[in-house]
This record gives C-alpha cells, sequence and structure tokens, in this order.
C-alpha cells in the first residue's frame, strides 16, 4: 500500500534526525588531530544523506500518491512471516549459546521447514541431517570447532 | 617473472585443483536449484574458504561464480525457473528449445558460450591489469576520492528503481562502516561500549547476512505464503540426433558468442553494471544482428550463447576495478573483496607489488576454473539435472544453517551469529522495501577508504583552489558523479510520469 511506503520513508527520516542528534554526539568521541577532520565527521556526513536521501523518498511517495501499485509494500502475511521467522531464528540462536550447536541447528531448519510448510517428515529428516552433515563438516573434516 | 612462475605453479598444485574442481561443481549445483543465484552460491561458499590458502580460497570462489552462472542456465532452460535476471533472457529462447525436444542442445551451447565468455574476459583481465595498476598507483588520494565518488554516483544512479532509496542504501553502508575504533584517533565510534565492535562490523558476517540470508528468507516468504506445492517435476534428457549440437550451427554461433564476450567484458568492467546488463545488451545486439529477429523468443540457439557468453565474461572483466583501483562493482565482487581481506590481502592498485604470486596465481586459477566447468558441466549434466528435483525448502533451510555456521566461523563467537541474523533481516527488509542492498553493501566496503582518502585529501590541502589545480581530475570526477545522478534521476522519473498521465 501507499501507506506503507509513507510510514516507512517517514520512520527514516525520524531515524536519520534521531542518529544526527542523538547517537553521533554521544557515541562519537569527538577531537581531530591536528587541522584534520573530525573522527565525528563521517557518521555525521553519512546520517546527513540518509537523513536527507530519506526526505527524497518521502517526497516521492507523496508526489506519486495515484501513480498506480509499483511501490514497496509489507502485507500482513509479511509481517506474519517477519514475526515467525524472527521467532525461529531468535530461538536457535538462544539454543545455540545454551545448547550447542546441534540443538540450535535442529531448531532452526525444523523451523524454517515449518514456516515453508513443508511436510513432517522430510522436516524431521532434513532437520536432524542437516545439522549432523554441517557439524561432521566442519568440526571433523575441517577441523573448525562450532559452539 | 619469479612471482607469475610461483603463481602459476600455485595453481596448479593438486590441493588448488581439486578446490577448483569442487568450487565449480558446488556452483553448478546451487545455481541449478531454481531460485538460487550465482552471488548467494559465493555467501554461502564463503565460509569454507578459512581452512584454503588464499589461491586456493579465492579460485574456489571464482570456481562457485563461473559454475553458477552456468548452473542458473539449467534452471532457465530446463524448467523455465531462473535465479536472477541475466537467466531469465537465457530462458527467452533456452526453455523453448526445450519444450521442442532440443534441451541438450540449449545446455550445450549455454555451456560453451559460458566458457568462452568466460576464457575471453579473463585474458582480457591477465593483460590489462598490471599496466592499469601502475596507471593507478599514480593516483592520490585526490584522485582516489574522486573516482570513489563517481563509482558511488554510477552505481546509485543505475541500480534500483528509485535513485532516492539508492542514495538512502549507499549512506547507510557508509555510516555502519564507521563502527569501531577511529583509523587517526583511535576514539570509539558508534560501539555502544561492545567490545567485539571495537574492530568494526565483521565483512565476511554482513556479507553473508546480506545477501544469502535475506534472499533465503525472501524465497522461504513465498513457500509460507504459497503452501505446500507440488513435487518438482523429474526432468529427463533426450539422447535422439536432434537433441545434439552441430558444428555448423556452433559455428553459426560464433559472431554471437564473440559479441556477448565483448560485451559482457566491457560491462563488467564498469562498477556497478552486472551480468543482467550484460545479458540485455549482448541480447539486444543480436536480435539486431540477425536476418531472422522475429524468430527470438521462439528457440534460437544465438539467442542463448549471446547472453550466456555476456554474463559469464562478466565475472571475469568485474576483476578489473577490484584489482587495479579496490572497487567491487557488484554485490559478488564485495563479498570476494571479504575473502581477500580474510586472507590478509588488500585488493587495489598494490595488490600486484605486495601480493603477486597470490594473484598470478589467481589469474592461472581463472584459466584453470573454465577448463573445469567445461568438463564437469558436460560430464555431470545428468547429475546436476538432478537437483531441480530437490524441494527449494529443504535446501533454502540447510543453506540457513550454513549462513549461521559460516559466521561463527569467520569471527570465532556467537557475536558474529548475531551479525549475520540481524543483517539478514535487514537484507530481507532492503529488498521488501525495494532498497538496492548491492549498493547498501558496496558503501559498506569502500566506507573505509573513502574515508580515509577524504581525511587524506583534507590533510594534505586546507586551501579548495590549490586542491583543484593540482588535481584536476577531482573537480572532473565530482561534476560527472553529480551530473550521473541528476541523469539517473530524471530517468527514473520518466516512467513515474507516463503512468501518472
Amino acid at each position: 500500500m501507499h501507506r506503507d511506503e509513507l510510514i516507512v520513508a517517514a520512520t527514516l527520516v525520524a531515524g536519520g534526525l534521531l542518529t544526527i542528534a542523538v547517537v553521533i554526539p554521544r557515541y562519537v568521541a569527538g577531537g581531530a588531530i591536528g587541522g584534520g577532520l573530525s573522527p565525528a565527521f563521517m557518521p555525521y556526513l553519512a546520517a546527513a544523506l540518509a537523513t536527507l536521501s530519506a526526505l527524497g523518498v518521502l517526497l516521492q511517495s507523496l508526489r506519486r500518491r495515484d501513480a498506480g501499485p509499483e511501490h514497496a509494500r509489507l502485507t500482513h502475511a509479511n509481517l506474519r512471516f517477519i514475526c515467525g521467522s524472527a521467532v525461529v531464528l531468535g530461538a536457535s540462536y538462544a539454543l545455540m549459546i545454551s545448547a550447542g550447536y546441534l540443538i540450535g541447528g535442529i531448531v532452526l531448519v525444523a523451523g524454517l521447514l515449518k514456516l515453508a510448510r513443508v511436510r513432517a517428515l522430510p522436516l524431521a529428516i532434513a532437520a536432524v541431517t542437516a545439522p549432523v552433515a554441517l557439524w561432521l563438516l566442519f568440526v571433523v573434516l575441517l577441523g573448525m570447532p562450532l559452539p | 617473472m619469479d612471482i607469475v612462475l610461483a603463481g602459476i605453479a600455485g595453481a596448479f598444485a593438486p590441493l588448488n585443483l581439486a578446490f577448483i574442481v569442487l568450487g565449480v561443481s558446488l556452483g553448478i549445483v546451487v545455481g541449478a536449484i531454481p531460485g538460487m543465484s550465482a552471488p548467494t552460491a559465493i555467501a554461502i561458499a564463503v565460509p569454507l574458504t578459512f581452512a584454503m590458502s588464499p589461491v586456493s580460497a579465492i579460485a574456489f570462489l571464482l570456481g562457485v561464480h563461473k559454475g553458477g552462472e552456468y548452473g542458473g542456465a539449467i534452471a532457465s532452460i530446463l524448467i523455465n525457473t531462473p535465479g536472477e535476471v541475466s537467466s531469465a533472457l537465457t530462458a527467452l529462447d533456452g526453455y523453448p528449445l526445450a519444450k521442442q525436444g532440443k534441451p541438450r542442445k540449449a545446455l550445450t551451447i549455454s555451456l560453451y558460450a559460458s566458457v568462452a565468455g568466460d576464457m575471453f574476459a579473463d585474458l582480457v583481465l591477465i593483460l590489462s591489469a598490471a599496466p592499469l595498476a601502475v596507471w593507478a598507483l599514480r593516483m592520490g588520494p585526490p584522485e582516489i576520492l574522486g573516482v570513489l565518488v563517481f563509482a558511488f554516483a554510477f552505481i546509485t544512479g543505475l541500480l534500483g528503481k528509485s535513485v532516492a532509496k539508492g542514495l538512502f542504501a549507499l549512506a547507510l553502508g557508509l555510516l555502519l562502516a564507521t563502527v569501531g575504533l577511529d583509523i587517526e584517533t583511535g576514539g570509539e565510534r558508534l560501539t555502544f561500549g561492545v567490545l567485539e565492535l571495537f574492530d568494526g562490523i565483521p565483512l565476511v558476517a554482513v556479507g553473508i547476512g546480506v545477501l544469502a540470508l535475506g534472499e533465503i528468507l525472501v524465497q522461504l516468504e513465498e513457500h509460507f505464503q504459497a503452501g505446500p506445492g507440488e513435487a518438482a517435476a523429474r526432468i529427463e534428457l533426450g539422447s535422439g540426433e536432434q537433441d545434439r549440437l552441430s558444428w555448423p550451427e556452433l559455428r553459426g554461433c560464433f559472431r554471437a558468442i564473440l559479441r556477448g564476450s565483448v560485451i559482457g567484458t566491457i560491462v563488467g568492467a564498469l562498477p556497478g553494471l552486472g551480468a543482467s546488463v550484460a545479458a540485455f545488451l549482448a541480447y539486444g545486439a543480436e536480435r539486431r544482428a540477425s536476418k531472422t529477429p522475429e524468430l527470438f523468443g521462439t528457440g534460437k540457439i544465438e539467442g542463448v550463447a549471446a547472453v550466456e557468453s555476456a554474463n559469464n565474461a562478466v565475472i571475469g572483466s568485474s576483476l578489473i576495478p577490484l584489482l587495479t583501483l579496490g572497487i567491487p562493482g557488484s554485490a559478488t565482487t564485495a563479498l570476494i573483496v571479504g575473502a581477500f581481506l580474510i586472507h590478509g590481502i588488500t585488493p587495489g592498485p598494490f595488490v600486484l607489488q605486495q601480493s603477486g604470486a597470490v594473484i598470478y596465481g589467481l589469474f592461472a586459477s581463472l584459466l584453470l576454473a573454465n577448463v573445469a566447468n567445461l568438463v564437469i558441466g558436460n560430464l555431470g549434466l545428468r547429475f546436476f539435472v538432478l537437483f531441480l528435483a530437490v524441494p527449494r525448502p529443504l535446501i533454502l533451510s540447510t543453506a540457513a544453517l550454513l549462513c549461521v555456521t559460516g559466521a561463527y566461523v569467520s569471527t570465532g563467537s556467537m557475536f558474529g551469529i548475531g551479525i549475520v541474523l540481524a543483517f539478514g533481516a535487514l537484507g530481507y527488509l532492503l529488498r521488501k522495501l525495494d532498497f538496492p542492498f548491492v549498493v547498501f553493501l558496496i558503501g559498506f566496503v569502500l566506507g573505509p577508504i573513502f574515508e580515509r582518502a577524504l581525511r587524506n585529501t583534507v590533510n594534505l590541502f586546507d586551501d579548495p583552489w590549490r586542491l583543484a589545480t593540482q588535481h584536476p581530475l577531482l573537480p572532473v570526477l565530482l561534476a560527472l558523479g553529480a551530473y550521473t545522478i541528476w541523469r539517473s534521476a530524471a530517468a527514473k522519473r520518466m516512467p513515474l510520469r507516463n503512468v501518472a498521465e
């Protein structure tokens, strides 16, 4: 929807202004050596360019109100997928830290296959074989440690 | 001369040859999987290179790239499911040929044209890299700054549907590239006190996240929305006489292959254009040159030959700006920069001086990879076709786990996995919202070089007039960059006006 692009562009402009006004002054150590550029110069330059171009996107989407269906959109289905994949990725990340690579890997592959609506049997086979195969490849064959 | 010989000897080492064969095979397999593209194949393959020598690692990745481009043609020709735009043009004539019962003919000409295009561009790269690097060595910080600004403008103007979105993606890449300790003062910049960020955000993890995981999430979402699909059909290759590529047919494609190779080489050497533009230009040129243009799109092998030679020629020539100026012109070369840096090699005008043996080994490996592509592509066709029948979600989810694994291997900590997941999400959103993710990645890769050139220029020259008169190339390139952005913005507004009218 047209509204989605407006919201995204407005959020980016607000994010850019916040970066310039709050984030860079607080999290970039100032003070240049000699007469050179300050360490904050490049972050300010990039943030200013990002804010101005986000403003450009905002103006563009305001201008093409009636220009047809050609604009970016995030539908409810997209948001459902984003939530689902965030849960899967977050859970597998937490499990890799707490229970190790194999358990985290099984949850990652199984979760993504579940999101892709794969049937139970191939899901189970792939969820077990893929992490085990990669573990064997990296740890046993290539001698690289995994979590 | 010793360096050249040492490089060539390194390329012919049995282990290096094995990695080239492995890379080409992996590239063809991943490229043949519907929806997967060569850059994704490379992003997935990067983690496997950590245990390799520099020559083997880069040769392996370039093998994946070359194999991936040819693999893309397999899916396009047999099931009309290209992984990227450049392969879509192969399908225009390749798929009709397959439907006419000539899939092997289409695949064979595609293989021969791919290898010929590769070979042509690699030879141009080998012959031009050293003279261009010598020329590039004469450039000081102001010239480097000008070249980078022009490259940014060129890439931003060309990629994506909107210049404003391209500029935003570039600025985001430049901003995130500043994270870490400042190169001059050592002060913290945007690290938020996180120790792991003091060295900056790891490039390989960012590349894997944006390029591979982002694409994997987009493709998994298609299955999420479409529901369980039908099992992929089993493809049978014919063995009849009419399905074989005859000598007169191959000879008839020579001009198409040469035209495609030249176009692909020129386009590949210009940052930002890539295989898709080369394929479009080559297809258009071939059609215009043909006596029967009306037959294009109905199964004309010259169409397949032109497109395949052009999109493969881009691979070799895209290394020209990378090795001579240090500018990666595409997503793939941005990832290859990551592989270079992992092995302690900084691409740019000094690379031939500092790592000559590796680069000459790389040149020899490029040519060997072409031979490997020809042999493996011919012998393994029946085997690679089997991968078309593997359900895509199974491969995508395994590839996602490989991304996560690669992030851990490259950074040695769970922090790397967090970076891949975060940048995977960013890659997904950039794609969904039509922001050119390649521009973001190039901004991120070139950010530190750009900043160094800018600061050195300011340190050396406090008088702009003196700067402009002593280094006239800088104002010329800045003006050209501004003009490119203005022209691109005007060109991209045009279709919008037409729609509005």
